[in-house]
């Protein structure tokens, strides 16, 4: 209660000291160097003793600045380095915090990047990168209430409101708490800013779960107008026509696809609608395939051999 | 702050751009397409033409309270759970999930779990515990688990439900299925050597992981053909006891897994929380245990969900071949 009603005050604080800083940036000419690609040249600058150069309260920025641009060019062993010695430095310092929780998030180190985005999070509640680094840590961890509650606070951040990837990872975990209503609205949001096959594969996907079976179709249809040499989502159709029944559509996206490459899901998808047709032959020439490509595909190929079984009964 | 807002811009679309990678690369994942595919096709089998599904809750005090949060992801997931088996604390969650109780009650439960909540352990308790060779009560863990499910009895709740204790007097298990569900669940969670055992149907009764730590049978005798099971065993490299109580519960863990090597074989399916470490007695790692149990079961769904589209196979099947 204490910390709502002294919130209005602190931000006013926060906001004023914001407006001041902003006259003078130490590390103007280096970020500006960052933000036109020229990474390397920005890394070189920050030598050691531009970095005592700095007002104390710069330095881990300025440390932190360093390891963005090693990973910007690839080094992530070096920004890794990096990103620690400003964390253990400047413990506090919110840009060394949330850039290694990112950097051990992309790696899979979930365990060792948690910790840092709560840190983050404790130190300045509303910091939307981190939140959003929480939240997708909390959503791969199966915490899908608390990471809901994450991606809104980074959302509520005008730099991450306006970003297609974020709304689209939003919608479909709102999708996936069966908030049907919210998931629509927020790829709504998605597809405004990047109508791309992506952004509509997850439309119709939404538009499924939540019961418009005709508008998920259309919208993976113009997905696939929109890009047809993406095969996931012809065969994302595929698998919706085979749920419908309607067996020869989704056998003449799967041929689309056999055209280009001898897919193993695409085998399934036709062996499994050859052997509904009564194709025994058929069929099981395309699941023994299937079931071939279970280093690549293991689960394809786990349960095409399931479907061949149960092709090879007796009763069959 | 300052400093954070004059770069914030570029920080943000770097971290913009990195953002966007996992999402197109899981759109790629046939295997994830497939499961998601035969899964809901699976959820469609009208009931009695899919696979009776069990989900089983093992033993393991606060590290049980795990179960939660595997069940929390299982509930997000929709995994179709037809009956439910508990020994001990699987017992408390697994009641709570046949009663149907929501993840997210049985969370806050959880975290206003403590010591005391099963009994009195104030110090004078305590002494009498020590001194007087007089064991404690476990009346205030029926009292609790009366609050959240009521005076229920088993056929009253919303999934079937069995839950395992052992009669100290003859070793024997015993298999409850029938009867007020409160007290049939204390006794599957009373401790040995810390509660007195429970007074119940001419029998004297104690925790049931001494003898079924896993209790996949007795799903099975509820009908179940398919069996998940949520297995939360101690650690013992972990864990040093150095007083009676730690090491008699140590000696008790140490048995269950010996009983439950069996039992992880006849599971269809395993999702084990990486609570080892937890000892009996630490409530305030509740919320940490229950963080683990969400991770375990979002490493494992879809192994579980695989293996139970497998085992339907015959099932499905038969639905296609029937189709006009």
């Amino acid at each position: 209660m204490v910390r709502r009603s002294l919130a209005p005050l602190a931000l006013a604080a926060l906001a004023a000291c914001a407006s001041r800083g902003t006259l003078v940036d130490p590390l103007k000419s280096e970020r500006a160097l960052f933000e036109s690609g020229r990474f390397a040249e920005a890394a070189a600058a920050l030598t050691p003793e531009r970095l005592r150069s700095l007002p104390k309260r710069s330095r881990g920025d300025g440390h932190a600045l360093i390891a963005h641009c090693l990973e910007a060019v690839g080094r992530s062993d070096d920004a890794l380095a990096a990103y620690q010695l400003a964390e253990a430095l400047y413990p506090k310092n919110l840009e060394a915090l949330t850039g290694l929780g990112w950097l051990l998030h992309r790696q899979g180190l979930d365990d060792r990047a948690r910790p840092l985005f709560e840190r983050a999070v404790h130190i300045h509640p509303n910091n939307a990168t981190a939140n959003l680094g929480l939240a997708e840590i909390q959503r791969a961890q199966g915490d899908l209430a608390s990471a809901q509650v994450g991606y809104e606070s980074a959302l509520a951040d005008a730099s991450w409101s306006k970003n297609p990837a974020v709304l689209r990872d939003y919608a479909e975990l709102l999708a996936s708490r069966q908030k049907p209503q919210q998931a629509a609205e927020a790829i709504g949001r998605a597809l405004v800013l990047d109508p791309s096959a992506g952004t509509l594969l997850s439309a119709a996907r939404i538009e499924r779960r939540r019961g418009g079976i005709e508008a998920a179709y259309r919208d993976v249809g113009y997905a696939l107008s929109g890009d047809p040499t993406r095969d996931d989502i012809a065969l994302q159709r595929a698998l919706w026509l085979l749920e419908d029944g309607r067996l020869a559509e989704a056998e003449a996206d799967a041929e689309a696809v056999l055209a280009r490459s001898d897919d193993a899901l695409a085998r399934w998808v036709r062996g499994s609608a050859r052997a509904r047709r009564g194709d025994l032959a058929g069929a099981r020439a395309d699941l023994a395939s299937a079931a071939s490509q279970r280093r690549e595909h293991p689960f394809v190929a786990r349960a095409a051999l399931a479907l061949l079984e149960e092709l090879h009964a007796p009763a069959n | 702050m300052t400093l954070l807002r004059a770069w914030a811009p570029a920080a943000l679309a770097l971290a913009a751009s990195l953002a966007a990678v996992p999402a197109a690369a899981r759109e790629s994942r046939a295997d994830d397409m497939l499961r998601e595919h035969l899964f809901s096709e699976l959820k469609r089998l009208p009931k009695g033409e899919r696979p009776v599904v069990g989900l089983v809750l093992s033993a393991g005090a606060v590290r049980g309270l795990a179960h939660i949060g595997v069940w929390q992801v299982l509930e997000d997931a929709g995994f179709p759970v037809d009956v439910v088996a508990g020994t001990s604390m699987g017992a408390v969650v697994g009641s709570f999930v046949a009663e149907g109780i929501p993840a997210s009650r049985m969370r806050e439960i959880g975290g206003g779990v403590t010591l005391g909540s099963g009994s009195d352990y104030s110090k004078t308790r305590l002494l009498t515990l020590i001194l007087n060779d007089s064991l404690l009560d476990s009346t205030a863990m029926e009292l609790v688990l009366k609050s959240a499910i009521g005076e229920r009895t088993f056929d009253q709740l919303k999934r079937p439900f069995a839950c395992v204790s052992m009669d100290i007097r003859t070793g024997e298990k015993v298999v409850f299925r029938d009867g007020p569900v409160a007290p049939a669940v204390r006794a599957s969670a009373n401790l040995p050597g810390i509660f007195k055992p429970v007074a119940y149907r001419h029998r004297w009764l104690v925790d049931g992981g001494v003898v079924d730590y896993i209790p996949v049978d007795a799903a099975r005798l509820l009908g179940a053909e398919w069996v998940l099971a949520s297995v939360t065993e101690g650690d013992f490299t972990y864990i040093n006891p150095t007083n009676v109580l730690g090491t008699l519960e140590q000696v008790i863990d140490i048995r269950g897994s010996l009983l439950s090597r069996q039992q992880r074989r006849e599971a269809d399916a395993l999702i084990e929380p990486r609570v080892g470490d937890v000892e009996f007695y630490q409530t305030e790692r509740i919320p940490d245990v229950i963080r683990k149990g969400m991770e375990a079961g979002a490493r494992g769904l879809a192994g579980a969900q695989e293996s139970l589209a497998v085992y339907a196979m015959p099932r499905l099947w038969k639905k296609w071949s029937a189709a006009p």
